[in-house]
């Protein structure tokens, strides 16, 4: 397979991106995990309690679960996993994650120092006790996520930073961690002791190639078994689409236009609407031509809270008079807007198509500028422009996942807009056990967020595209664009050597 | 100047290079007017979304439904305009600096030459990217960076030129005469040695669409939707073999331009230096 580029790290507590994603999630498991639809089902623990209305997890691990260097899995490589995610000298991203967690929010932000207040216990060898300090309906999908898996202190005390080096690293999952040539290829080598036995594919190479032509020609060389949306381009995959071996599935990633609310002209909510009814949603599935669905508010279809009425629709002409009583009439008088991007074919095509959109609809005159991913992320971060471009895929299958981007203390949220009412009904939400109510709830974040303050125009839900060769069968994607090679089978393993 | 072009106008090639260059620069100067030739801006996008050549599209469309007829003829504003100005700048810098090194002699001479050694050492690729980071995207930025690697040739010619010219009767004449070094240069060695520097601006001139191209084409060149023939074809080439169109059209224009003024600047050599075209001939008869 291909991962695109180089995973930044494998420690599953400081890296972000799906790259490092992919690997971890072949070679470690946690307490749950995800089947092909995305529910949850016994992974390390074989079966687990809910107590007190939600507050109380027990978790009861597996007896034949080993690292790779045969010790077993314990409850304690789990305290010391979660302590060391909050812990703030670690620098976690993620450490939100367990922010439901008693006293984790307070241990990352420095106000507790000792680590052991966390609200995590091993009650034995084998069980493993969480307290929350509210009930969270979607903490179960969390452990399931790389960002939760265990970890063990006896490794990392005697390897310091360098323990996810392949001579150091201690794992869990299918595969082990074979070879690391960086800028070439990763070597997973199966686990002859993983307790759901040893995968069939002994043997995943996945190389790290950047150029979409040159993986989609290695792909068609069989020198790979199967490509993603990484390794080719909307054109290339235009000649599979009546092959049987060409999928196109559903994925939790949507793409945005985001305002920084600090900058003339969008600090006005007035602007920013206009804005967001002077674009034409129906045009990206036509130009990006991967079957997208548009997207008007910002939860997607298929997650509670999901209504099809939210968001501002397309209609230039209000938008037009929005802009005028803005005191921007016709588009007169607006500084120059700026739109960053990244450089890459996807988001290129989609802010020309609405650089011209709000040309022709608002005669308003966009400035495109174009940065290399880490710039563009490094500027966004930084000192975001008055129009950016950014897109978010789901860590969990659950409105949450999207909309805690946008509150006030989140690291993803550059919009640089705040709102006490946004966040207080995230926090509801979030403690919501009634599914309806939940539901509704996140419907008015959602109005809020897409109707009324708007800081962000959603553009459209991407779709993952696979390619596979044949002779593969059994990798499994889901929604989430993690890629599971367990259960893969290679038909014909004759001269392929039994790797993918 | 009359046997000149009775000489250009003997050599075929040299004659169509000059009508092809003639109707390129027509071509750039009419996208300048913004005459609705084709009845579509450059950005306007449509539903009609990657056509094939058709009678209302005659090069097709692209991703976003914009006619690439107009995006060519756009594009060759750019193309051609970054090409001749940084021949022009090229020109200015490397014919002064030349003639500096050339008149001068000596200790300047080496040192001016050593600083084009030193510059002609660094690979053009990357100085081009570094200054094209430094300056900044658009057309400004790519014609500094281009201007600023493409004269150190034009130098060199000037001083060489110099070199010879310097020591020859008419000079010294002048010289006796009690003429300034200033008149010397201008009215003595610079026109004499017009000939080849000219020559050289011609094949600048395609150098330069090139390296725009190149450019264009890593991500350093203009910021959308503006476009070049080199940002055109670097977005078709993912489409090539789906939408060859795409590609096929925009490095055609290159294409042909890059030969025309190359074939041209044969021409133009050959009809300027007589010794050269003789030598050729001896070869022939021989």
């Amino acid at each position: 397979m291909n991962l695109g580029n180089e995973p930044p790290s494998l420690d599953w507590h400081t890296t972000t991106d799906s790259t490092s994603f992919d690997v971890i999630s072949n070679i470690m498991n946690g307490l749950t995990q995800m089947d092909g639809e995305m529910k949850i089902v016994p992974a390390l623990a074989s079966s687990w309690e809910i107590e007190e209305d939600g507050k109380r997890y027990v978790f009861h691990l597996r007896e034949d679960i080993f690292w790779s260097d045969g010790k077993p899995v314990t409850a304690m490589d789990f305290v010391f996993a979660w302590r060391r995610l909050q812990d703030p000298d670690t620098g976690a991203s993620y450490a939100t994650f367990l922010y439901d967690i008693q006293n984790a929010y307070e241990i990352n932000t420095g106000r507790i120092k000792d680590l052991s207040a966390l609200g995590v216990e091993a009650l034995d060898q084998k069980t493993f006790a969480v307290r929350l300090k509210q009930p969270a309906a979607y903490f179960l999908s969390l452990t399931s996520t790389c960002p939760t898996f265990p970890l063990r202190e006896d490794v990392l005390v005697e390897h310091g930073s360098k323990w996810t080096d392949p001579r150091f690293i201690v794992t869990n999952g299918p595969y082990r961690l074979h070879k690391w040539q960086h800028e070439y290829k990763i070597e997973l080598h199966s686990n002859p002791d993983y307790f759901e036995g040893e995968p069939r594919v002994k043997v995943v190479k996945m190389f790290m190639v950047p150029e979409q032509s040159t993986a989609f020609a290695l792909f068609e060389n069989d020198e790979l078994d199967y490509v993603d949306n990484r390794s080719f381009s909307t054109s290339d995959v235009e000649r599979y689409l009546k092959s049987p071996r060409y999928r196109n599935l559903p994925l939790l990633r949507s793409s945005y236009i985001a305002f920084n609310v600090t900058k003339k002209p969008f600090d006005k909510k007035l602007v920013r609407r206009a804005f967001a009814m002077a674009v034409d949603r129906s045009v990206f599935p036509r130009i990006l031509r991967r079957e997208e669905t548009p997207l008007y508010g910002w939860i997607p279809p298929g997650l509670l809270g999901y209504s099809e009425s939210t968001g501002l629709r397309f209609e230039p002409k209000k938008a037009q008079a929005l802009l005028a009583r803005a005191g921007y009439p016709g588009g007169k008088g607006l500084p120059k807007v700026e739109l960053l991007y990244p450089n890459r074919e996807d988001a290129r095509l989609v802010v020309e198509a609405i650089q011209d959109q709000l040309k022709k609809n608002l005669g308003v005159r966009v400035e495109l500028v174009n940065q290399e991913w880490k710039v563009y992320l490094a500027r966004r971060k930084k000192d975001p422009p008055p129009l950016f471009r950014g897109a978010w895929g789901a860590d969990f299958p659950d409105p949450e996942s999207f909309m805690n981007i946008f509150t006030a203390g989140s690291g993803n949220n550059h919009t640089r807009w705040s709102s006490t009412r946004y966040d207080a009904l995230l926090d509801k939400a979030r403690a919501e056990q009634d599914e309806s109510v939940r539901a509704s709830v996140y419907q008015s974040a959602n109005r809020l967020l897409c109707e009324d303050e708007v800081p962000i125009i959603p553009l459209y839900l991407a779709t993952q595209n696979i390619l596979t060769k044949p002779w593969v069968e059994g990798i499994s994607f889901n929604a989430l664009d993690i890629q599971i090679l367990k259960n893969a089978v290679i038909k014909d393993p004759a001269g392929k050597d039994g790797a993918i | 100047m009359k046997r000149f072009f009775i000489r250009l106008s003997k050599i075929r090639t040299a004659v169509a290079a000059l009508l092809v260059v003639l109707l390129i620069c027509l071509l750039c100067v009419v996208s300048y007017l913004d005459l609705p030739l084709t009845g579509f801006a450059f950005d306007e996008t449509s539903d009609a979304i990657l056509l094939d050549p058709c009678p209302q599209h005659p090069m097709g469309t692209d991703e976003l439904g914009r006619d690439l007829l107009t995006r060519v003829i756009y594009g060759s504003r750019l193309s051609i305009t970054i090409g001749v100005l940084t021949a022009l700048v090229s020109l200015v810098i490397g014919t002064v600096y030349g003639a500096i090194a050339g008149y001068c002699g000596g200790k300047i001479d080496s040192l001016l030459m050593r600083i084009v050694d030193i510059a002609y050492s660094l690979p053009d690729l990357l100085v081009m990217i570094l200054l094209g980071v430094l300056i900044g995207r658009g057309t400004l930025g790519i014609l500094i960076a281009l201007a600023l690697v493409s004269w150190r040739g034009t130098a060199r010619l000037v001083r060489a030129q110099f070199l010879a010219l310097k020591s020859e009767e008419f000079v010294e004449a002048a010289r006796a005469q009690g003429q300034g070094h200033l008149k010397i240069i201008t009215r003595h060695l610079l026109p004499n040695s017009i000939g080849p520097v000219i020559v050289a601006m011609t094949f600048t001139v395609p150098a330069a669409i090139l390296s725009e191209s190149t450019l264009s084409f890593i991500g350093l060149g203009l910021s959308p939707p503006a476009c070049s023939w080199g940002t055109l074809a670097s977005d078709g080439w993912r489409s090539l073999q789906t939408h060859p169109h795409l590609i096929l059209f925009p490095s055609m224009f290159i294409f042909v331009s890059v030969l025309a003024f190359n074939f041209l600047g044969d021409g133009l050599r050959d009809a300027l230096d007589p010794r050269t075209r003789s030598i050729s001939k001896v070869g022939k008869e021989l």
